[in-house]
């Protein structure tokens, strides 16, 4: 069982998530305004057009070079906690991705911990603080842990980490961002950013699957 | 949403060609939103502050003589990224080290710290110092940058307008940081145009206190209270945190957080006055007005300034900007 997203591939996901995104905008923004100020969903969705509005250019790029000029759009055109996270996440992909000319089963937990690992640095948190990493870590230990499985297997198991993670956030007291000066009266709500979080892993996770669904098919 | 705005998305942009015609001696470069100086001659150490827009004057309101060097504005509320801050840190250069003066929030200490590693890169030596004046949290570590940081400005400033090097001037701005306390209260919420509904809701005869300038919550919410009441409460959790103000000169900034008039500012100048006196503290300065703002929000925040030798000349020297001006002694 295998898998290949090309880049232009990997800017049909991005459309499709901007679109899960805007879908979900309200809700998310209802979200942050109970934790913090009720920007997230409108900066990251800036991010995402910033990217869609080069799609044509992106998509001819090789992988590494696509992810790296993802994340500076991301980075300069977001601004905040999230434009800086986000974007360097993506920055960090180009260097563990160089030399690969697509996503696929080899290199896709190594893209995913390099991610982790970038955002815990750049944002000093760690799981539990009640923000995005939460989904993206639950994630990622959830697919490690089904290492017995197939690769459906694994990539189900990733999508159900990321969503229990971004569910677990709701009884976590925040302890980075705007989040934190809720303190204890913080408990009970749900993280917006690792709602947003969530939502993208999620469909990457679907993404990959339809691939591998559609190959096994021909 | 009642805004004289012509496009959500284009506010930042907006507002800087607008302070670019009233204000023909600044400098903007409106693609990495920063205002900066050029009309800087001297070696002298760079001052750069910046974050979200929204808190006008601050910060573009604090480049000019005896100030900033540079201010960099992100979206409404948030940080501006590390390449917008690069540039800002390049026009505050003068080849002496540039002091980056960073409030005390997530996004901002994490874009700014990209900035400086940027900088680095590109052979410019630089320092952080990181304002965290709000009393009304109690983990240190948390605490946010309020008004109190135009102090931070206004005195690092003259500290390097005065020639000192890169490490006078960030031991001076410490020195500031660690001599200033605020806390605020409001009395309305306030609406990010690109949101487009007020931030939170609170009752026509609520106060919060200890609310944030992005509308983060305060140590409590209750009945609206009298002008000496709130001065009382300000007063007491400024003096009930680690400085010991008995006896010391103090300089203090009365500040509205946007949706209060001056007629307000000024009662609770005396209010304030009256309990500064009763604990023997020696107001030498108030500074009363709209230093950093949070959009239309109704609200004030007291910042109380301890004064040594030192600070109280450099607080003397003059200054030159669009939202402050000291010409003399004060």
């Amino acid at each position: 069982m295998k898998f290949d997203i090309t880049p232009s591939e990997y800017i049909d996901y991005f459309i499709k998530t901007a679109k899960i995104l805007d879908d979900n905008r309200d809700y998310v923004t209802e979200l942050d305004s109970l934790l913090g100020d009720g920007d997230h969903m409108v900066n990251l969705y800036s991010g995402y057009v910033k990217v869609l509005e080069q799609s044509d250019i992106l998509r001819q790029l090789p992988l590494s070079e696509m992810m790296k000029k993802i994340g500076m759009l991301i980075l300069t055109g977001v601004g905040g906690s999230s434009g800086l996270l986000y974007g360097s996440a993506y920055i960090a992909c180009a260097h563990s991705l160089s030399g690969s000319t697509s996503l696929n089963q080899n290199n896709f937990e190594d893209y995913m911990v390099t991610m982790l690992n970038e955002i815990k640095k750049r944002g000093q948190v760690n799981p539990g603080d009640k923000t995005m990493l939460d989904s993206l870590n639950q994630a990622i230990v959830s697919y490690q842990l089904e290492e017995n499985g197939t690769l459906l297997d694994k990539l189900q198991a990733f999508k159900k980490g990321a969503h229990q993670g971004f569910i677990d956030t709701k009884m976590m007291i925040a302890q980075k961002g705007r989040g934190r000066y809720h303190a204890t009266r913080g408990i009970g709500i749900l993280d917006a950013g690792a709602m947003t979080m969530d939502l993208q892993l999620e469909n990457l996770a679907d993404t990959i699957i339809r691939k591998i669904e559609s190959e096994q098919q021909k | 949403m009642k805004k004289v705005i012509n496009s959500p998305q284009n506010v930042v942009t907006e507002m800087l060609e607008g302070i670019r015609i009233a204000n023909p001696r600044l400098s903007i470069d409106v693609e990495n939103n920063v205002v900066y100086r050029s009309d800087v001659k001297s070696k002298k150490v760079g001052l750069v502050c910046g974050g979200g827009s929204g808190h006008e004057p601050a910060h573009s309101g604090y480049v000019g003589f005896g100030m900033l060097d540079a201010a960099i504005s992100g979206n409404v509320f948030a940080s501006p990224d590390p390449f917008k801050i690069l540039s800002g840190i390049k026009y505050a250069n003068h080849d002496n080290g540039v002091l980056l003066i960073v409030k005390n929030y997530s996004g901002d200490v994490m874009n700014f710290s990209m900035a400086a590693d940027l900088a680095t890169d590109d052979k410019i030596e630089t320092r952080q110092v990181i304002v965290n004046d709000d009393v009304s949290i109690k983990d240190i570590a948390s605490r946010r940058g309020i008004a109190g940081t135009v102090f931070v400005h206004k005195i690092a400033g003259a500290a390097a307008e005065l020639g000192k090097t890169l490490d006078e001037v960030e031991a001076i701005a410490n020195q500031v940081v660690k001599n200033v306390r605020s806390i605020g209260f409001s009395l309305t919420s306030c609406t990010i145009p690109e949101v487009g509904k007020p931030i939170f809701t609170i009752s026509e005869d609520e106060v919060e206190l200890g609310m944030g300038i992005h509308g983060e919550p305060g140590v409590r919410r209750t009945k609206l209270m009298s002008s000496k009441d709130l001065a009382s409460y300000l007063v007491n959790e400024i003096c009930s945190d680690d400085i010991d103000y008995t006896g010391q000169e103090v300089a203090v900034i009365v500040n509205g957080l946007g949706g209060t008039p001056l007629m307000e500012l000024n009662i609770m100048v005396k209010d304030v006055n009256d309990l500064l006196n009763q604990k023997s503290m020696i107001p030498i300065k108030y500074f009363v007005g709209n230093y950093m703002t949070s959009l239309e929000m109704a609200g004030i925040s007291l910042s109380i300034l301890r004064l040594d030798k030192q600070l109280k000349e450099l607080l003397n020297q003059p200054c030159d900007t669009v939202a402050l001006v000291i010409g003399g002694k004060v």
